[in-house]
């Protein structure tokens, strides 16, 4: 694929994603609430792009968002801590709900 | 009484019942247990009543593998040994660690926790502790502002320990030996030879000389060599006129095992409003407990690890500190002692810290090392003034210890976040779980143990499971040499309580041997 229209699809995609209820849920799903109340939003972005590494099969806003779907709800995420259901991100110790909501935030146009 | 062994004459000869070699923790709770009894008690002391810098070059010793302190400086060569600048830190060992855990090669001890208990309730009193409680709900119940950061759960719990003054030993029992009608304290009585019988089944007597070039022999009917880890298996090892390997050495094992703590700042936990977590807090000279967050033996056998225990920082403090061994640096003790109290307490002094707590804190851990044959105290070639080999250490960790430190954290963030109340990073040095490398900054707790481990067996351990050496019949150690594994707690309580349990077994002893 030729950069140029590499980044068009790209554009595209983006602005899809974040247009009428994609928003919505885009900015929904990718909030980890507890997350934002102990750090910023440029640490969560920084964990959520280096989760996007970790887990390259997890990369896109799609797969994200579908993957969230299941619950973000604070039980949700306290039952996959309790459960064992982590994952270490650059050292933090995040529910794979979190990893996942952190990774969404990270796709957000900044 | 008490006798600077200098102005004797020389080779004077001093007989007793207990010949007891060392007056650290462990042998003034021993010899403090045979006070006002009619048998003699022999305490000699290498040191003088105070520091004697002469007396501490003694320990100078080179070491290598995992960076560690000046070993000058680590232990104290004088009347009250270590006890002289311990902190006070105090915790009993947990049932499974003295149990085989099939995890972790070369561990099990032949005691359980149960035969230490009685012994613990009464090292209590002597290092100035209160109760013997080491649940934290006695405490919490006491001070409802001890609040559990987590709810009863799986995988952590909370750990108490107890804070001596710290009592130091020298002073709190000093005028006690010296007016004494039965203990006979003889300082600057530095051993230099251990001998035997022909079979080498029993000692006769042991020799000790100081910088006047005296040398003076005690005879005995029981000898407790209490003279610090790294010590013992010294003098155990030089002592080779009659056991070319050195005493008790006959399987290779003396000086093997040496153990320490790893401590190491380790991780943040991020609150999402202050607290001043006062259950896990301490304020030197004033707290008397304060919990640490431990792993469950669950967990510890779940996932195969060590047990290591994490303490909280607030960030005020954590950010100004420094690690122990990039401030005790120093060959002089003293000054070594000077620059860790400076640079820690201005820490603490400058810290800014709000009486409704800190939403950030710095977990730090105490982790046990793994016991480890090739971690070791050897003889030198050089030998100190007084004609004694010097020793070597070569401290060696393994990537168990650094795999369990990393799983005590993931343990402690999913309890955190099932709890919905704070979340956790791993500091960088911990992040990648393929790296088994510990940083430069890595210290130690001044914990030395192991280097003559307890075993029923002669061919995993030098003593039994009274402290007597395999194969001598009046040769006992005490101290933490003893120790098989080195657990999480600071050792100096059980090194009291297994020093006062060889007390009692000698005092059974009295009956045959001794009455």
């Amino acid at each position: 694929m030729k950069r140029r229209t590499f980044i068009f699809l790209t554009a595209a995609g983006t602005a899809s994603l974040f247009t009428g209820s994609c928003v919505d849920k885009a900015d929904t799903l990718g909030h980890p609430a507890f997350l934002f109340q102990v750090s910023d939003a440029a640490t969560i972005a920084k964990l959520g792009q280096a989760y996007r590494t970790q887990k390259p099969d997890e990369a896109q806003k799609d797969t994200l968002i579908g993957l969230l779907k299941t619950g973000i709800d604070p039980q949700h995420i306290q039952a996959e801590y309790a459960a064992g259901n982590t994952v270490i991100v650059k050292g933090w110790v995040l529910s794979l709900t979190e990893a996942r909501q952190c990774a969404l935030y990270s796709l957000r146009p900044q | 009484m008490y006798t600077d062994a200098r102005t004797l004459p020389d080779n004077t000869h001093i007989e007793g019942d207990i010949c007891i070699v060392g007056t650290g923790p462990a042998g003034l709770s021993i010899a403090m247990d045979w006070n006002n009894t009619p048998y003699k008690i022999i305490l000699l002391e290498g040191g003088g009543l105070d520091y004697d810098d002469q007396i501490q070059d003694l320990y100078t010793a080179k070491a290598t593998g995992q960076k560690y302190y000046p070993l000058k400086s680590t232990r104290l060569h004088y009347f009250g040994g270590t006890s002289n600048h311990w902190s006070g830190y105090c915790a009993p060992m947990d049932p499974l660690d003295f149990e085989k855990r099939d995890w972790i090669p070369h561990s099990g001890w032949p005691i359980k926790k149960t035969d230490l208990d009685p012994f613990y309730a009464r090292a209590q009193p002597i290092l100035d502790l209160g109760p013997y409680e080491y649940d934290a709900a006695y405490w919490q119940q006491k001070d409802p502002a001890l609040k559990s950061l987590l709810p009863q759960n799986p995988a952590i719990w909370n750990k108490v320990w107890q804070f001596s003054p710290p009592t130091r030993l020298a002073k709190k029992y000093g005028d006690d030996i010296k007016t004494s009608k039965n203990i006979h304290l003889y300082t600057y009585s530095n051993l230099v030879d251990i001998t035997a019988n022909e079979q080498v089944s029993a000692i006769k007597q042991v020799t000790v000389t100081n910088f006047t070039g005296k040398r003076h022999t005690v005879k005995a009917k029981h000898f407790v060599l209490a003279c610090s880890t790294i010590q013992n298996a010294r003098i155990l090892l030089s002592c080779n006129k009659q056991a070319p390997r050195g005493l008790g050495n006959d399987n290779d094992l003396v000086g093997r095992f040496f153990m320490e703590h790893m401590q190491i700042k380790s991780a943040w936990l991020y609150l999402p409003t202050p607290d001043p977590l006062k259950l896990y807090n301490i304020e030197p000279g004033v707290t008397k407990m304060r919990c640490e967050l431990a792993t469950t033996p669950a967990m510890q056998k779940k996932h195969r690890i060590l047990s290591g225990t994490a303490s909280f920082f607030p960030i005020g403090i954590a950010k100004n500190s420094k690690s122990s061994i990039e401030t005790w640096n120093n060959d002089d003790p003293r000054k070594s002692l000077e620059n860790f109290r400076t640079v820690n307490g201005a820490a603490r002094k400058n810290a800014i810290l709000a009486p409704t707590g800190s939403t950030t804190y710095m977990l730090s851990t105490r982790i046990e090392q793994a016991p480890n044959p090739d971690s070791r105290i050897t003889l030198d070639n050089t030998k100190d003034p007084l004609g004694m080999p010097r020793s070597m250490l070569h401290w060696e960790l393994t990537p168990f210890e650094k795999h369990s430190t990393r799983k005590l954290y993931e343990l402690i963030g999913q309890q955190v976040g099932a709890a919905g109340v704070a979340r956790l990073q791993l500091m960088e040095h911990f992040e990648d779980p393929n790296d088994n490398s510990w940083p430069e900054f890595t210290s130690g707790g001044w914990h030395h143990m192991g280097t003559t481990r307890m075993s029923d067996d002669p061919h995993t351990g030098v003593v039994d499971a009274d402290c007597k050496m395999h194969g001598i019949a009046n040769l006992f150690i005490a101290g933490a040499s003893c120790f098989v594994t080195a657990a999480a707690p600071n050792p100096t309580l059980t090194i009291v309580a297994l020093s006062l349990r060889l007390s009692d077994h000698l005092k059974k002893l009295q009956n045959r041997t001794l009455g």
